[in-house]
């Protein structure tokens, strides 16, 4: 509406008018010219501080190419294949189970339970921890090995009080990098949800680090009273059983308490 | 200013402006995807959704402090007016940024389960009695909600069919959405292993959206005081200051009792009063100038004429009118507010004076 062609200069940027529909006053747009920049330029360091600040997701990954493993299925607390020694593998393997997406196996693997199976799938592996996806074929009987083999009678190692973090085993494995963490909760309570089997995360002194699947104190699937409690630093007590190369922690969701 | 309604009035500033923002959130992106990655040594790569949900989540919390901070950056140094005339624009863009990584995020950590996204967002996790557990989701879910709302009615046509004062109400919406945001990362990316120097940028934040507020406040605050209408023996006129206090072609405001602000304008020899509030958005009439005639809003340049406060033809927008008069060299204002758009004769004033 003003027909004058520029905003009101004044002398110095600091009297200069600005007129949007107008062009702009001579010196005010040198004041933003140099401005603008320093001002895009502290919010671009700001984002370089978080970009570069990133913690470290870890070395877990998929494993490919699907093979196929032979063993008994446990079903309690989470379905875990105990794989038949092997020349790799002396002791054999457990392994928990899980499959596409945020899912279990129970249904797939019920029917089966404490059977010889053959299960198709790849691995998830993080430094020496790993589990079993299933894939294609997922889950069938098989005949039992020549050798003899059976489940690994549990050992109960006592009771502690151990402080970690509540993980689903999928993400925090390398499903997702990381997979672990108060941004990730909604995830791995959904995995959890959905059957995944629920780990918990401990770290001693030295920084090494251990798995325990979680289990109530009768052994069962602990996930739906603890879901509150994923992904945040907690300490619980409970009886620590090697079943294997598996530890299994029978906690009394009672006694877990957010550090 | 339009006796239209247009989707987006473009002008050369506003083609600038935009251009500046869209190039700072390409060049953030870009640096966020391609150039911290060569300071970092992990030992393996972060899930890619992952980096784009970190990417998008840190520029729209960087983009809406920046559009915080333009208001009183604005107040306590008018050459920055200019970074708030297309600043709605500026709050359509964070919208999009704070939607791209909700998606990212509704995708990636709430998908790939029977479960729908929004039935998980809304109710996977419901600790709300927990402090560090709470479902801090629904904070960002919130400020999404908001600056959409915003967004959506971001044009003048909502600020007209809304009237300015419930459209400005609507708009004060971005405190909620920026305190929501904060909460947000307060209680999910910062609790995840992601170290001091992250605290200490979104602290910053925070504290230079608070500063500048503050400051910018006890500027008003201090101005207020030292301008305020002083009452005199001659009731309901109240002293409005000095004429020599007015620079030519320029105003100055003046608080009266109830907390209304009246601008008072000198152009050529003559004094006229208006309200200090732009009929668009409220904008401060008293810090704008005569342009060509006309009390122009420093804000989006909305132009009255002094002797009515009517916008000139075709224009319709009208601000309510004062009378004024001289005391030798003191001018007296009549705080009673004149209907919008009411003729009032200038005071002329004498050269003696």
């Amino acid at each position: 509406m003003a027909d004058k062609s520029t905003g009101t200069e004044g002398r110095g940027s600091r009297n200069a008018f600005f007129v949007g529909y107008l062009k702009m006053p001579r010196a005010l747009g040198l004041f933003l010219s140099y401005a603008v920049p320093m001002i895009a330029a502290a919010a671009l360091g700001a984002g370089l501080v978080m970009a570069t600040t990133q913690p470290d997701p870890g070395a877990g990954r998929y494993q490919g190419p699907a093979t196929t493993l032979t063993g008994i299925i446990e079903m309690e607390p989470h379905p875990v294949l105990y794989t038949v020694p092997d020349d790799d593998h002396p002791q054999g393997r457990a392994l928990a189970l899980t499959r596409f997406g945020k899912n279990g196996v129970v249904p797939q693997a019920a029917p089966l339970a404490g059977q010889f199976v053959d299960v198709t799938g790849v691995y998830l592996i993080r430094d020496e921890f790993a589990m079993f996806e299933l894939r294609r074929t997922g889950i069938v009987a098989a005949e039992a090995p020549p050798d003899a083999f059976a489940l690994p009678e549990p050992e109960d190692l006592g009771e502690f009080t151990l402080s970690g973090e509540i993980v689903d085993s999928k993400c925090c494995l390398g499903s997702m990098r990381p997979g672990v963490g108060k941004p990730h909760m909604a995830c791995a309570q959904l995995c959890l949800i959905g059957g995944v089997p629920a780990m918990f995360q401990i770290m001693d002194e030295a920084g090494e680090e251990t798995l325990l699947l979680l289990a109530d104190a009768e052994g069962r699937d602990v996930s739906s009273q603890i879901l509150d409690y994923v992904s945040l630093g907690v300490e619980m007590t409970g009886q620590v059983e090697r079943r294997g190369p598996m530890l299994v922690f029978r906690i009394d969701p009672e006694t877990i308490r957010v550090l | 200013m339009s006796v239209s309604y247009r989707p987006v009035m473009w002008n050369r500033n506003k083609l600038i402006y935009d251009a500046v923002l869209v190039l700072g959130v390409a060049v953030y992106l870009l640096a966020f995807f391609q150039l911290a990655p060569l300071w970092i040594d992990h030992t393996s790569s972060t899930t890619p959704n992952i980096v784009r949900m970190r990417a998008f989540g840190s520029c729209a919390i960087l983009m809406l402090t920046l559009i915080l901070c333009i208001g009183p950056l604005a107040r306590l140094d008018r050459r920055f007016l200019p970074l708030l005339y297309n600043r709605r624009h500026f709050g359509v863009l964070c919208f999009i940024v704070a939607l791209t990584h909700a998606r990212e995020v509704a995708a990636f950590y709430h998908g790939f389960s029977p479960t729908d996204p929004w039935v998980s967002i809304l109710g996977t996790n419901t600790a709300y009695g927990s402090f560090l557990g709470f479902p801090f989701e629904i904070l960002g879910l919130t400020a999404l909600v908001i600056l959409f709302v915003m967004a959506v009615t971001s044009h003048d046509f909502w600020l007209s069919f809304l009237t300015p004062r419930v459209w400005k109400a609507l708009h004060m919406g971005v405190y909620l959405a920026y305190g929501a945001a904060v909460m947000h990362v307060v209680l999910g990316a910062m609790q995840g292993d992601r170290g001091i120097a992250f605290a200490v940028v979104v602290a910053l934040c925070f504290g230079l959206v608070i500063g500048l507020h503050v400051a910018a406040g006890r500027r008003e605050w201090a101005k207020d005081r030292a301008g305020a209408a002083a009452p005199t023996d001659d009731a309901p006129w109240v002293q409005a200051g000095r004429v020599a206090d007015v620079p030519v072609d320029r105003g100055i405001v003046v608080p009266l009792a109830g907390g209304e602000r009246v601008a008072i304008f000198r152009y050529g020899d003559k004094l006229s009063a208006l309200s200090n509030l732009c009929a668009h958005q409220n904008g401060p009439l008293g810090e704008g100038r005569i342009v060509d005639g006309c009390v122009t809003c420093p804000w989006h340049g909305f132009q009255y004429r002094p002797e009515d406060g009517c916008s000139p033809p075709p224009f319709t927008e009208k601000v309510p009118t004062y009378r004024l008069k001289l005391d030798g060299d003191r001018i007296l204002l009549d705080p009673r507010a004149l209907p919008a758009g009411t003729p009032v004769d200038p005071v002329h004033v004498p050269e003696s004076v």
